[in-house]
C-alpha cells in the first residue's frame, strides 16, 4: 500500500464504479485500510512521560498502602483475640440475673481447667492442667503468657510445667452397642 | 501487536510479580501494551490529553485492584477496563470531531505524532497520510470507531470485541463492516452514504 491509497484526489475514472454495499471500494481494500491504520496507530507517541512517571509513584503509594494493610491486619487480629481472651478469662462480677431455679452453668470461680474443658468437643476427664481458682484479676505477665499460647508462639509445655506429652485419656467406657460382641450377640 | 499464549503467560508472570511488589514487573506491562493501550484511548476520547487520562486511569485501576484479574487473558481485562473508565469519560464529555482541536495544554494533535525522520519529505508524507486517516476515523460513530481499533490494532477476534462491549457477535461484524465501508469513502472524499 502506497501513499497514492490516501490521495484526497482519486484517479479519474472513465466510468465512475458501481456502490455496492459490500464491496470494498476500488483501490482501497480492507486489507491495505488495516494496514494503514495500523502505521497510524503505531505512530502515535505514546501517553506523556509525566502520565508514566504519575503510575510508577502510583503502584509505590499502592504497593506500600497493602504492605500497611497486611500488617494493621495483623495486629488487629492480635488484639482481637487478646480482647476476647480477655472477656473469656475475666471473673464476673456482676450478680447474674436472678434465675434461682437454675444453676449458673459457669460457675463465678472458674478455673482455666473449666474454661479449656467448656471450649473442647468432649470434656477431657483426666486433664492434667491444675484445678486452682482463678481468684484474683490475672497479672499482665498471665496475661501475655496465655496471648503468647493462644497465638502459638509460646514453647510447647503444657500448663503444669511438663515437657512430656499428656498421657492419651483413658478409655471411657464404651457403649454397649459397640462391644465387639454385640453384634454377634445381636445376630447370633 | 500479535497476541501470543507467550504473551499471556508473561502477563501473568508479571501481574503476580508486581502484586508481590516488583515495580520493574509493572514497567514491563505498561510498555508491553502501552501503544495499543494509548491508540484505543486516543481513538475513544479523540484528543490526546482525554487519551492521557484515560490511559492514566485504566491503569491507576489494574494499579489498585491487580487480585480483581480472575484468568484468562490479561490484555481482554485490560481493555475491558479501559472501556468502561472511557464510557464515562464520553458521556460526561462528547468526543471532539477535529483533530485539529488543541488540547487544554495547547497540545495540538499533530504533535503526538512522532518526530520528523531524516527523510524529511517521506516523513512529512507519511504524518499527512497518518492524520488524513485519524481525521477519517474521528468522523466515524462512536461504536464503529471502538470496534475498528479494537480490531485492528488491539487484534482481538470478533468474539472478544463483542464479549467486551456486551454485545451480539453480529452487531459487532455489522459495526466493522460499517466502519471500513465509511472510512474507504472517507478516504476517498466520497458521500457517505451510510449514515
Amino acid at each position: 500500500m502506497t501513499h497514492n491509497a490516501f490521495s484526497v484526489h482519486p484517479p479519474e475514472r472513465a466510468t465512475p464504479p458501481l456502490q455496492t454495499p459490500c464491496k470494498p471500494a476500488a483501490g482501497l481494500s480492507e486489507a491495505a485500510l488495516a494496514q494503514q491504520a495500523r502505521a497510524a496507530f503505531a505512530a502515535v507517541r505514546g501517553p506523556s512521560a509525566q502520565v508514566r512517571e504519575q503510575l510508577r509513584a502510583e503502584a509505590r503509594r499502592a504497593l506500600r498502602q497493602n504492605a500497611r494493610k497486611r500488617r494493621n491486619a495483623g495486629v488487629l487480629w492480635a488484639l482481637g483475640a487478646a480482647a476476647l481472651l480477655m472477656l473469656l478469662l475475666k471473673p464476673s462480677t456482676s450478680t447474674p440475673p436472678s434465675i434461682p431455679a437454675t444453676p449458673h452453668p459457669i460457675p463465678p470461680h472458674r478455673t482455666l481447667a473449666d474454661l479449656l474443658r467448656l471450649l473442647s468437643p468432649e470434656p477431657d476427664t483426666d486433664s492434667l492442667v491444675a484445678s486452682q481458682p482463678i481468684t484474683a484479676e490475672p497479672t499482665p505477665d498471665q496475661l501475655a503468657e496465655w496471648l503468647l499460647d493462644f497465638l502459638g508462639f509460646a514453647e510447647p509445655t503444657s500448663i503444669n510445667g511438663s515437657t512430656e506429652p499428656e498421657s492419651a485419656p483413658q478409655a471411657r467406657a464404651t457403649p454397649a452397642h459397640n462391644t465387639p460382641g454385640w453384634a454377634d450377640r445381636r445376630h447370633g | 501487536m500479535t497476541h501470543s499464549e507467550d504473551t499471556n503467560r508473561a502477563d501473568e508472570v508479571d501481574l503476580r510479580a508486581y502484586r508481590k511488589g516488583d515495580l520493574a514487573a509493572l514497567d514491563r506491562l505498561i510498555e508491553r501494551y502501552r501503544p495499543m493501550l494509548y491508540a484505543y484511548a486516543l481513538t475513544l476520547t479523540g484528543t490526546p490529553t482525554d487519551a492521557d487520562d484515560l490511559f492514566q486511569d485504566t491503569w491507576v485501576r489494574v494499579i489498585r485492584s491487580p487480585h480483581r484479574f480472575r484468568g484468562g487473558r490479561f490484555r481482554n481485562w485490560l481493555l475491558r477496563i479501559a472501556h468502561n473508565a472511557g464510557i464515562d469519560r464520553i458521556r460526561r464529555r462528547k468526543p471532539t470531531s477535529s483533530l485539529d482541536q488543541t488540547s487544554e495544554n495547547g497540545v495540538a494533535w499533530v504533535d503526538s505524532l512522532p518526530d520528523p525522520a531524516p527523510d524529511a519529505a517521506s516523513q512529512v508524507a507519511s504524518e499527512d497520510a497518518h492524520q488524513l486517516l485519524w481525521r477519517a476515523i474521528a468522523e466515524l460513530p462512536e461504536a464503529q470507531r471502538e470496534v475498528f481499533v479494537l480490531r485492528i490494532e488491539a487484534e482481538l477476534s470478533f468474539k472478544e470485541i463483542a464479549e467486551l462491549l456486551d454485545v451480539p457477535l453480529n452487531t459487532a461484524l455489522g459495526r466493522m463492516h460499517y466502519a471500513v465501508r465509511r472510512l474507504q469513502r472517507l478516504l476517498r472524499k466520497e458521500p457517505d452514504d451510510d449514515a
